[in-house]
C-alpha cells in the first residue's frame, strides 16, 4: 500500500515537472528555459538532463516493481545488481562532457544521408550509418543524444542478457546476478564503450540474444546474429559455431536475415555504401596509425618495428603468422571443448555453446584493430572459465588476465600497455588446459548464492 | 602449502614486472633523456597523461597489495567482504578518474596557494581557513600540473581511507563488520557527492576522514581526536559546528587539546604567511554571506530563496529574512533533536564515555552542511552518517519510502540546474531530520536481522551479539 502511494506521488511529481516545462514554454518560449535551466561547469546540458530523467524513471520503475510485488527473494539480487550498475553509469555519464568516436558515426550517417557515400574512416558495414542517417533531421546534437540514450538502454539490456546467458551456462540466478554486477561495475572496456559511445554493446547484445534464443526461437536467433554481423563485421567469425551445429533451419534463417537486414542500406542508398565499406576495410587491413593502446598483433608488431626500425615486411609477416597461430589454436581449443563439453552439457546446441567462448577470442584478436573497448567481446570467455578454475595456479593466471583486460585503466606506454593482447591468450590457454577439469568451488558458489536470501539451500 | 608457493611465485613475478617497468623508465631516461618518454609514452585525446599514468600505477600497486594480502594470509573468511568491497570501490574510481581529463575547483586552490607564495592576499574566491592554501603553497614551485597530480593522488588515497574509516565508524555504531562492509560498499559505489568531490579535487574527503578519526580515537587517544577535529575545522571551517557534540560531553581535557590543536595547526600559516591570510578569509566569508546569487545546483537556503527575487519583484530584505528564518528554524530543530537524542541514546546506547557525542553528532552533520551559505553537491559527503545510521532505526514501510526518497535526492540523482526541481539536496537532509524526530531507543528488527544475516553470509554462525 505504501509503495503504491509512493508510486502515485512519483507520478504526480513527474507530471508537475512536465507541466512546469510546459508552463515555462508558454510563459517565455524557448528563452524561458534559459532562465529556469542553467548549465553548470563541466556540463553537457542535454546529457545532464537525460541522465537525471533516466535516473528519475528508474526510481519510478523501482517503485512500480515494489508496488506490484515483482521483487521477491528469488530475484532481489538481480534487481539490486541492475539498479546498482545502472545508477553508477548514469552518474558517470552525467559527468562526462565530451564523447569520442560517436562523431565518426554521426559524420558517416550525415554524409550517407546527403551524398549517399561513406567516409574513409568508417570501418563498419553500412547498417549502423543507415539507421543513424534517419536522425539527420534532428541535427548533430539531436543525433548525439539519441545515440547516447540508446547506448544507455544497451547497457541496461546487457546486464540482463549477460546474466541470463550465464544462467544458460549453468550459473544459478543469484550467482549470475552477482558475477554480472561485479563484472560490470569495475570494467574498463564497458566504461570506454560508454564514454566513446561505441556500438559494442548493441553488437554484443545481439550476439547474446542469438545464443539465448537459439533453442526456442531459431529464426529470431538467426536474425539477431545477422544484425550483429551487419553492425560490426567481426561477429561473422561466430557463425562458425552455428555451422558446427549443422542446424540447416537456423542457417537458412540466418542467410535470409542477413540478406533482409543487408538490403536496408541498399534500398536507401544502393550498393555504394557496401563498396565504400569494402574499400575502407581493405585500407585499414593494409595498415593504420600507431597507438600503444591498440592491442592487435599488428599494433604490437608495428610498435616494435617503429621502435627498433624493423622493415615493414616484419609487421606483415609477423601479423599473418600470429593470426594463423591464433586461428589454429582457437580451432584446437574449440575441438577439445566440444569433445569434452567443457562449458555446456546438453542435447541441443552443445557444440554452439562450447565453441562460442574460444570464437569470441578469435573474433576479437583476429581484427586488424583492437581497442580497449573491444574487451567486452571477450567478457563471456572470461566469465565462463569461473566454472573451471580448480587450482591456485589457474586462479592466479585467470586473475592476471582479468586484471589486464578489465581492471587496468587504459594507457599508452610501449611495451607495457599491451596487456590486453596477452590476456585473451592466457584465457585461451586456460580453456585448453582446464577443458576436462571441474571446479569444486563452482557448485558450492552456486549453492551458496542460491541460499543467500532463502531459509533453505536448494 | 601449494597455495603459499603459487602466491609466492606470483608476488615475485609482480615484483619482477614492477622492477622491469621501473628499469625501462630508467633506461629511457638515461638513453634518450626526457625526449625518450615522448617516444614510448603518449598522450591521446581525452587523456590527462599525469593522472592516467598515476591511475595505472595505483591500480598496479593495488593488485600487488592484494597479492601480498593473499600471500600473508591476511584475507580470511572474517574480512573477505571488507576487502572485496574495498577493491571494487578502488578499481571503479581509478578507472573513472582515468577517464576524467579536466578537473574543476582545484584551480581556485592553486590560485590561492600561488597568491600566498607570492606574498599576496588570498583571492576573494577562497572561503576556507588558510591551511589548505598554505600546504599547497609549498608545491607552487612544482607548477600547476604537479599540484593537480599531488592533490589528485591525495584524494585517491583519501577515498581509500574513507572506505575503511566509514566501515569502522559503522562498526562503532553497532553494525556487524560484514554489514558495515556491504553498506559502505553500496554507499560508495553510487554516490554523486563522492564522485563530484573526486572530479573537482575537493577537500571534503580529507575533512570527513579527519572527522571520522576524531570520533574513532575519542576514547583512547583524546589528544589525537582533538587534533583531528581541529584539522577538519582548519581545512573547512564548517566542521566547527560539530564541536557542540564534544562540548556536551563536558570533557574539558579534550576541549583544551582541541584549542591547542587549532593553535598548532593555525601556526603553520602564521609562520609561513603571517596573520593576513586569516583576515582575508574573514573578509571573504563576510562577503560570501552577503551574496545572494541563485546557482541552481547550490542547495543552500540562500540560493533557493534568491531566484524568485531575481525574476519577480521580491525585495532582497524579504529574501534575507526568509534565509535567516529558515536557518534559525533549522538550528532549533537540530537542538531539539539533540536534546531527545541525549536522553534516548537512539544511535548508540551504553554508559561509557562519549555516548552524548556519538548520538548528538549525527544531526549536527545536517546543521553543519545546511547552515552554510553555499551547499554544493559534493558537500553531501558530510551527511554520510546522518543518512547511513538511520538504517539502524527505520522500520515502517512509510519510513523506508521517505528515507529512499531522501537518499535518491542526496546521493543518487545526478547534478542538474533546473529551478526548483534541482533543490532536492536541500529537501533531503530535512527529510532525514524529520525521520530523526522520534527515533525508537532500540534498533529496528530488520537491522538486527540484517546484522545476523550478514555475519552468517559466508556460513559462519555468530552469537546474537548484535541483537543488543
Amino acid at each position: 500500500m505504501t509503495a503504491k502511494r509512493a508510486l502515485l506521488i512519483w507520478g504526480v511529481l513527474t507530471l508537475l515537472v512536465i507541466s512546469s516545462l510546459l508552463s515555462i514554454w508558454l510563459w517565455r518560449g524557448a528563452a524561458g528555459f534559459e532562465i529556469a535551466i542553467q548549465r553548470g561547469p563541466f556540463t553537457n546540458l542535454p546529457v545532464a538532463l537525460a541522465s537525471v530523467a533516466a535516473t528519475w524513471l528508474l526510481g519510478g520503475i523501482f517503485l512500480h516493481l515494489l508496488s506490484s510485488k515483482q521483487i521477491d527473494s528469488k530475484n532481489a539480487l538481480t534487481w539490486a545488481g541492475f539498479f546498482l550498475v545502472a545508477l553508477v553509469y548514469l552518474n558517470l555519464m552525467r559527468e562526462r562532457v565530451e564523447y569520442g568516436d560517436v562523431e565518426y558515426y554521426i559524420a558517416a550517417a550525415f554524409k550517407l544521408a546527403v551524398e549517399g557515400v561513406l567516409p574513409i574512416d568508417y570501418y563498419y558495414p553500412p547498417l549502423w550509418a543507415t539507421l543513424l542517417a534517419w536522425l539527420a533531421p534532428l541535427g548533430e546534437d539531436g543525433a548525439f543524444i539519441t545515440i547516447w540514450f540508446f547506448n544507455l538502454l544497451g547497457l541496461f539490456a546487457f546486464y540482463f542478457l549477460l546474466s541470463k546467458t550465464l544462467e544458460l551456462y549453468g550459473f544459478s540466478a543469484n550467482l549470475a546476478a552477482l558475477v554480472t554486477t561485479v563484472f560490470m561495475l569495475a570494467n574498463a572496456p564497458i566504461l570506454r564503450t560508454m564514454v566513446y559511445m561505441q556500438i559494442n554493446l548493441h553488437v554484443l547484445n545481439m550476439v547474446l540474444l542469438g545464443l539465448l534464443l537459439y533453442q526456442r526461437y531459431p529464426a529470431l536467433s538467426a536474425m539477431t546474429t545477422a544484425i550483429a554481423v551487419h553492425l560490426k563485421a567481426s561477429p561473422a567469425v561466430l557463425v562458425l559455431a552455428f555451422l558446427l551445429e549443422w542446424n540447416w533451419r537456423w542457417l537458412v534463417w540466418a542467410a535470409l536475415s542477413f540478406l533482409v537486414v543487408g538490403a536496408l542500406p541498399i534500398v536507401f542508398y544502393g550498393f555504394q555504401p557496401y563498396l565504400d565499406f569494402i574499400r575502407n576495410t581493405a585500407l585499414v587491413a593494409a595498415g593504420h596509425g600507431l597507438n600503444f593502446r591498440e592491442n592487435s598483433f599488428e599494433g604490437l608488431l608495428m610498435a616494435f618495428s617503429a621502435v627498433l626500425s624493423l622493415p615493414d615486411a616484419f609487421v606483415e609477416i609477423g601479423t599473418n603468422i600470429a593470426r594463423a597461430v591464433l586461428f589454429v589454436a582457437a580451432i584446437l581449443v574449440m575441438r577439445r571443448n566440444i569433445q569434452r563439453e567443457t562449458f555446456f552439457t546438453g542435447a541441443e546446441g552443445a557444440r554452439l555453446f562450447n565453441t562460442m567462448p574460444s570464437l569470441l577470442i578469435l573474433m576479437t584478436l583476429a581484427s586488424p584493430i583492437v581497442w580497449v573497448h573491444h574487451g567486452i567481446f571477450v567478457g563471456l570467455s572470461f566469465l565462463l572459465l569461473l566454472k573451471k578454475l580448480d587450482s591456485p595456479a589457474s586462479w592466479t593466471l585467470f586473475g592476471f588476465a582479468y586484471f589486464f583486460e578489465f581492471l587496468l585503466p587504459t594507457f599508452d606506454f610501449f611495451p607495457w600497455s599491451y596487456g590486453r593482447l596477452v590476456a585473451p591468450l592466457i584465457i585461451l590457454w586456460l580453456m585448453w588446459k582446464l577443458s576436462d577439469k571441474s571446479s569444486e568451488l563452482f557448485p558450492k558458489a552456486n549453492c551458496w548464492a542460491e541460499s543467500l536470501l532463502m531459509e533453505k539451500t536448494h | 602449502m601449494q597455495n603459499k608457493r603459487i602466491l609466492s611465485i606470483t608476488l615475485t613475478s609482480w615484483g619482477g614486472i614492477t622492477l622491469l617497468v621501473l628499469g625501462s623508465l630508467l633506461f629511457i631516461g638515461l638513453r634518450w633523456g626526457a625526449d625518450g618518454f615522448e617516444i614510448f609514452i603518449r598522450e591521446w585525446i581525452f587523456t590527462h597523461l599525469p593522472t592516467t599514468l598515476a591511475s595505472v600505477a595505483i591500480t598496479w600497486l593495488l593488485i600487488g597489495w592484494l597479492l601480498y594480502l593473499l600471500y600473508a594470509s591476511k584475507i580470511s573468511v572474517s574480512n573477505i567482504i571488507t576487502w572485496i568491497g574495498f577493491f571494487l570501490v578502488a578499481f571503479l574510481y581509478l578507472n573513472v578518474l582515468r577517464e576524467r581529463f579536466r578537473y574543476g575547483d582545484i584551480s581556485y586552490y592553486i590560485k590561492a596557494a600561488t597568491r600566498l607564495f607570492n606574498n599576496q592576499p588570498l583571492p576573494n574566491s577562497y572561503f576556507y581557513f588558510p591551511l589548505w592554501a598554505t600546504l599547497l603553497e609549498f608545491l607552487v614551485p612544482l607548477g600547476e600540473d604537479r599540484i593537480l597530480l599531488v592533490t589528485w593522488i591525495f584524494n585517491v588515497i583519501s577515498v581509500f581511507a574513507f572506505y575503511f574509516l566509514l566501515h569502522r565508524v559503522l562498526e562503532r555504531y553497532g553494525f556487524s563488520p560484514r554489514l558495515a562492509a556491504l553498506v559502505t560498499t553500496g554507499f560508495m559505489l553510487v554516490n554523486t557527492p563522492i564522485l563530484r568531490t573526486l572530479m573537482y579535487v575537493q577537500v571534503n574527503l580529507h575533512v570527513m576522514n579527519a572527522i571520522f578519526l576524531s570520533l574513532l580515537l575519542y576514547r583512547r587517544f583524546p589528544f589525537v581526536s582533538a587534533l583531528m577535529l581541529a584539522l577538519a575545522v582548519q581545512l573547512k571551517s564548517s566542521p566547527a559546528v560539530l564541536v557542540i557534540a564534544f562540548l556536551l560531553e563536558r570533557d574539558w581535557r579534550w576541549l583544551f587539546w582541541f584549542v591547542l590543536g587549532n593553535i598548532l595547526i593555525a601556526s603553520i600559516t602564521l609562520i609561513a604567511d603571517g596573520v593576513t591570510p586569516f583576515l582575508d578569509v574573514m573578509n571573504n566569508i563576510f562577503w560570501l554571506a552577503g551574496q545572494r546569487t541563485a546557482v541552481f545546483h547550490d542547495n543552500s537556503f540562500d540560493s533557493f530563496f534568491s531566484f524568485p527575487s531575481e525574476i519577480f519583484a521580491v525585495s532582497s530584505s524579504l529574501v534575507q529574512s526568509l534565509v535567516y528564518v529558515s536557518k534559525v528554524l533549522l538550528v532549533i530543530a537540530v537542538l531539539f533533536i539533540i536534546y531527545r537524542l541525549v536522553r534516548t541514546k537512539a544511535f548508540l546506547s551504553g554508559e561509557e564515555r562519549g555516548m552524548k557525542l556519538f548520538n548528538t553528532i549525527v544531526p549536527l552533520f545536517i546543521l553543519m552542511t545546511m547552515a552554510s551559505p553555499i551547499v554544493w553537491v559534493h558537500h553531501g559527503i558530510f551527511l554520510t552518517l546522518a543518512f547511513v545510521l538511520l538504517l539502524k532505526k527505520i522500520n515502517m514501510p512509510g519510513q523506508w519510502i521517505w528515507f529512499g526518497v531522501a537518499y535518491l535526492l542526496e546521493f543518487i540523482i545526478p547534478t542538474f540546474d533546473f529551478y526548483p526541481w534541482s533543490y532536492g539536496r536541500l529537501i533531503a537532509p530535512l527529510i532525514i531530520l524529520g525521520l530523526m524526530w522520534n527515533l525508537p531507543e532500540k534498533p529496528s528488527e530488520l537491522f538486527i536481522k540484517a546484522n545476523t544475516w550478514a555475519e552468517n553470509l559466508l556460513g559462519q554462525k555468530i552469537q546474537e551479539k548484535y541483537a543488543k
